[in-house]
């Protein structure tokens, strides 16, 4: 980043008034992206000619993601290929929701049908175990408040799981989807996650990043479904990147020292519970 | 119907030149955004403090079905897109099954992710805007990066609050 000409500062940090609160308050924190976008927001709003920029969750993200699913709607159609399934994993929504947005509205006008599933990881599972309701988009509740399916903006993540899916809540319009049984939702352990990266990567020669591998893990399993069905299904997926911004992950996957962390209902309800009056 | 290859590529001048709005095909929107103030749904006005103000707009459009891409942005994206549709033979081999396995690879490029297509579209608002620069977060390092590479193409200012 730096070698971009960016300034990057560790969150929660001393530089705003939002990260010194949320250091008094939970000491020695690793923090959530969450606190880091009230952060980001509180340093645009301080400075003149500045505004802060989001790289999820918000509907204007999904629109410029939407190129996606566009081009892979094009290149489907160029073969004459009919989707079956389309799999993508699911943190803020943003390459999902980008990928299915050609599909899913194929299925609002009722021209087509597609099985669509978000994978989100089993610790931070705000579509398979979250509330829908309006929830801070941020740990510092200064952005709007957005209805979406959550976990409670003051959920904290387990800080052993890797990369970008340890987000609270989910796009508004993923998860309005979702509540209209336009998409399915899966959640999926890390070290199986980890596994079905190590094979991808074997075969396919691309070291998928954890995020995207979220998505492979369950592409493996419906595949492997139609091996016994004998279905030709046509599966397809996001990758939405590489995995070299994560090696530290993928250190502690080989060295055996993975670990899945599980969220157990108490740990819900608690953030849960500190959900906005609406 | 003839072969599919391991990759199908689009041709430079079939990548899209709008964006697709998908609210604009749902019956029942996704519910307004609010105020964190008066719990009221945020205005245009309102939400042009925190986000440039054509990003504003798109947040809050949920009717018009398809934006164009400013040429400037097509441009960028050319760098690395059309990204390619991959045919997973070898992944299909090595699980034995019948199924047809496509994955949509958009890590090919610095960022090395995704986030480069949304990076390169709010850097381009906020250079238009006449913006000094922009603040984020990131997580992996993934966005950062995109968001870094990005303003450094329309010579913004970058800050990046990193988890
Ligand atoms: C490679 C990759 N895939 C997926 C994600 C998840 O984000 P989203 O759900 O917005 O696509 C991230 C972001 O953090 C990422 O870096």
């Amino acid at each position: 980043m730096r070698t971009y000409g960016a300034t990057v500062t560790p969150s929660p940090s001393m530089n705003t008034e939002v990260g010194r609160r949320i250091n008094a308050e939970f000491p020695g924190t690793t923090g959530s992206l969450g606190c880091a976008i009230s952060e980001a927001v509180e340093a645009a709003l301080s400075q003149e000619g500045y505004r802060y920029v989001l790289g999820s969750v918000l509907a204007q993200v999904l629109l410029h993601q939407s190129v996606i699913g566009l081009e892979t709607k094009a290149a489907l159609d160029k073969y004459g290929i009919k989707a079956d399934m389309i799999i993508g994993c699911a943190g803020g929504g943003s390459n999902l929701g980008g990928l299915i947005s050609p599909f899913a509205g194929e299925m609002l006008r009722g021209e087509a049908d597609y099985d669509i599933i978000a994978v989100e990881p089993a610790s931070c599972p705000s579509l398979t175990r979250g509330v829908y309701a309006y929830d801070f988009c941020d740990t510092g509740k200064v952005c709007p408040l957005a209805k979406m399916y959550t976990l409670g903006s003051s959920f904290i993540p387990s800080a052993n799981h890797a990369g970008g899916l340890r987000y609270h809540g989910m796009s508004s319009i993923v998860s309005e989807l979702y509540d209209q049984k336009i998409l399915s939702a899966r959640s999926v352990e890390q070290t199986s996650v980890f596994e079905a990266a190590r094979t991808f990567a074997r075969v396919e020669g691309i070291l998928p990043a954890p995020e995207s591998s979220h998505a492979i893990k369950v592409a493996i399993d419906e595949a492997l479904k139609c091996k016994e069905t004998g279905e030709e299904k046509n599966i397809v997926f996001g990758l939405t990147g590489t995995g070299y911004f994560d090696m530290v992950a993928y250190q502690k996957f080989n060295d055996g020292e993975m670990s899945d962390y599980i969220p157990t209902d108490e740990d819900l309800r608690k953030s849960i519970e500190c959900l906005p009056k609406v | 119907m003839s072969e599919i290859p391991y990759k199908i590529y689009l041709e430079e001048n079939e990548m899209p030149d709008k964006w697709y709005n998908v609210r604009a095909d749902m019956k029942k929107k996704p519910a307004p955004i609010l105020n964190p103030g008066t719990l009221k749904p945020v205005t245009l006005e309102e939400l042009s403090g925190i986000f440039c103000e054509e990003l504003a707009k798109q947040e809050l459009d949920d009717t018009t079905a398809y934006f164009d891409i400013p040429e400037d942005i097509r441009n960028f994206y050319k760098m690395y897109r059309p990204s390619p549709l991959v045919r997973a033979y070898c992944l299909e081999k090595k699980l034995d099954t019948p199924a047809h396995i496509y994955y949509k690879f958009e890590g090919n490029n610095t960022s090395g992710s995704h986030k480069l297509n949304s990076a390169i579209a709010q850097a381009y608002y906020a250079k238009k805007q006449g913006l000094k620069g922009v603040t984020t977060e990131t997580g992996a390092g993934q966005w950062g990066t995109a968001l870094s590479m990005a303003c450094s193409y329309f010579d913004l200012d970058c800050q990046v609050y990193m988890v």
